[in-house]
């Protein structure tokens, strides 16, 4: 019941109404009158039957693409590919820049951020964030 | 034997594509007809439907096999019609749910037609489902969803809250809210032309 009358909106085809109160109230009647027509019309609105060759037109698109399992190896390939990418440079860097490299300048910017009491304001969480983020925005699909 | 929907999905994720069209088949017909009644249009359903299934098939690798197929490529299903309506919002001039007085006397004698005691012939039902589109089209994305899952396709509360990956308290209050809307616009489309005192 809403107030003094059914609530036909949530009112359910299987819920028992209040005949006595339906009798008496013009208002619950008609109510109850649009309520039958919307669901019995909205129960037979048309139905649609797809072709015989559907399935094994999908089934032929679907053979196209890769097996979801290399599917799956490509996702995962994807994911890495930017650690990899990381890890590369940080190894080149390692061979080619050897600490006489270093000119003095920088060697004292490096000692003069030591000192500061600036905190590095990326934690792993934010990468992590930002690289889903990143490879939303380059087109992997939403994982279901 | 007929296997079961959880065999079907191990033999097409090793690359069995008979098996990934057994899996189309069982389902082609709800995920046609939820495109059909969300869209309104039959021309594209077809696309939208194959769009379904390859996502479908992408996904499989993540799909949980404790949980039905059914909930999981409805849900597939609904999210490809969102994301479609959403892509095309701004694209193309949506319905406009204002019935013109012609559109309000055909309402009404479908009304009569309801208090007469006939039943809608197809034809006059897909004439129906064209006002329903036009009634729908105030309705929020979702509720609407949840309004023709519920009453169209007679899914349970619990497949729809699956479908929508909400709750089954959110999906009552999202169905209530339509028919409440329906509702309110029926009675004033039908009281403007005489229907209703």
């Amino acid at each position: 019941m809403r107030g003094k009358h059914i609530d036909f909106a949530a009112w359910e085809t299987s819920d028992p109404l209040d005949a006595a109160h339906l009798e008496d109230c013009a208002e619950c009647r008609q109510q109850h009158r649009l309520a039958l027509f919307l669901r019995s019309s909205a129960a037979t609105v048309p139905r649609l039957e797809p072709s015989p060759y559907f399935a094994s037109r999908v089934a032929h698109r679907a053979k196209d693409q890769k097996t979801p399992f290399a599917l799956l190896l490509g996702r995962a390939a994807k994911r890495l590919l930017p650690a990899l990418a990381l890890l590369v440079m940080v190894v080149a860097l390692g061979i080619f820049i050897t600490p006489q490299d270093v000119l003095p300048a920088e060697g004292e910017l490096a000692l003069l951020l030591v000192d500061s009491d600036q905190e590095v304001d990326v934690t792993m969480d934010d990468f992590i964030l930002d690289l889903g983020a990143s490879l939303e925005e380059v087109g992997l699909e939403r994982q279901y | 034997m007929v296997p079961t929907d959880e065999d079907l999905v191990k033999a097409a994720l090793s690359g069995d594509t008979q098996s990934f069209a057994e899996i189309v088949r069982r389902y082609e017909r709800l995920v046609f007809n939820i495109v059909y009644h969300y869209m309104g249009s039959r021309d594209e359903v077809e696309d939208q439907a194959q769009e379904v299934f390859l996502k479908v098939y992408r996904a499989l690798p993540q799909y949980d096999t404790g949980r039905p197929l059914k909930a999981w490529i409805s849900r597939i299903t609904v999210n490809t019609c969102l994301d479609e309506l959403r892509r095309r919002r701004g694209k193309k001039a949506m319905l406009f749910s204002q019935l013109s007085n012609e559109e309000e006397d055909r309402l009404d004698r479908f009304y009569d037609r309801f208090e007469a005691g006939e039943p809608l012939t197809e034809a006059r039902a897909a004439e129906f489902f064209d006002l329903l589109q036009r009634l729908m089209s105030d309705l929020g994305d979702k509720d609407r969803m949840a309004f023709l899952l519920r009453e169209i396709e007679g899914q349970s509360y619990a497949e729809i809250a699956a479908a929508l990956d909400t709750s089954e308290v959110a999906v009552r209050i999202r169905v209530s809210r339509s028919r409440g809307k329906l509702l309110k616009a029926l009675e004033s489309h039908l009281a403007a032309a005489g229907s209703l005192k």
